[in-house]
């Protein structure tokens, strides 16, 4: 705890004369366990964030996670970011995802396992520098590590072409057995009629045509009514040597003017366990909002998972 | 001779005072733009929104360039940039980019009576709307002239307003925007106005969403410069997502 709160300090202390952003969230979950009894435990999140806004030069963030399942206190998130004109750094432990608004895009397995795909990516302990090349544009490049691993090194370029962003990067990392592989990765997204995405990986060496994936998706905002949006998601991702082997993820959402929105989302998974979720969240009082989720296994037994709790910024 | 030369000349002036006094729709649209649109500006200001669970302040910082680029940022690290074709949205949460389309659009900016499409300017009246001059009006006791404004086509986000511009400044004081079926949506009202660098604009401005229950936004203007140098970069993705 002591090791804690010096590391808080160290991290806010450079910031104190800026604006301080705190979000909790706390959740309380009913999971089905092996004897087909249920387990509960909370999950409670608070997140401090300084600094980061357009006319200062550095900027922090600090999460603590404490889960009554694991029993154990974790640093989510804990880094520090400073930039020097077209230039920036970032050091600690933060997201590193290139494309954090799909689910089943193919760079999720340039710092994922295929066996978690739709997971979260996990926050990382990295390094990286940014340089930005334009108004949409930018060059990256990060060292990542974990503790049981050796680092992923990857680059990262970006830009945009009239409404066409673009993106390729190329990342040495970790796959099985400690064994390190150089994979390369292009994504492509626009947005006429509707929004898309298209991004392909490979292992380029040693050179795996096995290891080829390809990822698209497609999403469309309607308007109903006058305030409120009908939101319909589909991405997939396969690997054209291995056709068998292919990931779903349909998702329908219905946003509520301002009040909350509720989705509907089915994930599949191939040759492994499917589900379908059923997501709600609610704002009842301005950055109060409740959260609930519902996991239903497609498999032999459909004990769903349930959690609820809320999340408030202030 | 004289009296001939008089006569002619009042007449002159008599029946052509109506277009040298009578400004049409068009030209009031015209004047009232004119007078909102700045090279470029950096301000500072708050929004208050009130529900009934009581009131809550934002501050925001707001850098514009012309009408085709600017950039919003709240206090709590939440950014909107504008470009040509295209608004983006930073959630610093999820440190995701969403460029805001369609209906998305009129969400309301943290929670407020105010969309994001508000928050960017009504754009181009001339281009978007038909106007139609209908009466000259007294708005808080100062002369006004009233105009219905009806949508040339479904690409914007109130098919109907009427707005109330007053005769002195040319400064649009009031806004009531009603979808196609004439229901009143929103009211945007000028409650004061401020001189910052020797021009006036609205230092507070109320909003009422007519869809939400017990709701209201004030704006409150605090700073403003105009025909700022602004950095070319500042409009980009490295300050969106910083």
């Amino acid at each position: 705890m002591r090791r804690f709160l010096i590391l808080v300090f160290v991290i806010l202390t450079p910031f104190s004369a800026f604006a301080l952003n705190t979000k909790m969230v706390l959740l309380n979950t009913l999971m089905p366990n092996e004897t087909d009894s249920y387990t509960y435990f909370i999950d409670a999140n608070i997140n401090l964030s300084v600094g980061g806004l357009i006319q200062s030069n550095v900027k922090s963030e600090l999460s603590v996670n404490y889960s009554s399942f694991k029993q154990k206190l974790s640093l989510d998130k804990a880094y520090i970011k400073a930039r020097f004109g077209k230039s920036q750094i970032t050091i600690g432990k933060t997201l590193l995802d290139y494309s954090p608004f799909f689910i089943l895009d193919a760079s999720k397995v340039l710092f994922n396992s295929e066996e978690s795909l739709f997971l979260p990516l996990p926050n990382r302990w990295l390094t990286t520098y940014y340089l930005s090349l334009g108004n949409f544009s930018f060059l990256e490049a990060t060292v990542a590590s974990e503790i049981s691993q050796n680092p992923t090194v990857a680059t990262r370029y970006k830009t945009e072409i009239k409404s066409l962003s673009i993106e390729s990067a190329l990342a040495y990392r970790p796959i099985e057995d400690d064994k390190m592989s150089l994979a390369s990765y292009v994504g492509v997204q626009g947005a006429m009629a509707l929004n898309w995405a298209v991004a392909t990986l490979i292992n380029i060496s040693p050179f795996d045509k096995n290891s080829l994936l390809i990822s698209g998706a497609v999403f469309k905002p309607f308007s109903v009514a006058y305030s409120d949006t009908l939101t319909v998601k589909f991405e997939s991702l396969l690997k054209p040597f291995n056709i068998k082997e292919f990931y779903l993820n349909c998702e329908l959402s219905y946003s509520i003017g301002n009040l909350g929105t509720l989705s509907l989302i089915a994930q599949i998974e191939a040759l492994k366990e499917s589900r379908i979720i059923t997501n709600g969240t609610f704002n009842i009082y301005q950055d109060f909002f409740i959260i609930g989720n519902v996991i239903i296994p497609l498999k032999e037994k459909f004990l769903p998972t349930v959690t609820v709790g809320f999340s408030y910024s202030f | 001779m004289y009296k001939r030369i008089l006569f002619f000349g009042l007449f002159l002036i008599i029946i052509s005072s109506p277009a040298l006094f009578c400004l049409t729709a068009q030209q009031i649209i015209e004047k009232a733009e004119n007078r909102e649109s700045f090279q470029s500006t950096y301000s500072e200001g708050r929004i208050v929104s009130t529900d009934r669970f009581g009131s809550k302040e934002s501050s925001f910082k707001s850098w514009s360039e012309g009408s085709e680029s600017a950039l919003l940022e709240f206090s709590d690290g939440q950014r909107v940039l504008k470009t040509k074709n295209d608004i983006y949205l930073y959630y610093p949460d999820a440190e995701v980019v969403i460029r805001l389309q369609g209906s998305a659009l009129r969400q309301s900016v943290l929670g407020s009576d105010l969309s994001y499409e508000d928050a960017s300017g009504f754009g181009d009246t001339l281009s978007n709307y038909d106007v139609e001059l209908i009466s000259d009006r007294l708005l808080n006791n100062r002369d006004s002239y009233l105009l219905s404004l009806e949508a040339k086509s479904k690409n914007v986000a109130y098919p109907k307003q009427l707005i109330w511009v007053d005769k002195d400044n040319f400064i649009i004081m009031r806004r009531e925007l009603y979808t196609k079926s004439n229901r009143l949506l929103k009211e945007i009202e000028v409650l004061e106005i401020g001189s910052f660098e020797n021009e006036l604009v609205p230092k507070v401005t109320s909003v009422v969403d007519k869809l939400k229950k017990e709701s209201s936004t004030k704006m409150y203007l605090d700073l403003l410069h105009l025909n700022v140098n602004h950095d070319k970069s500042l409009f980009s993705l490295q300050n969106l997502t910083w």
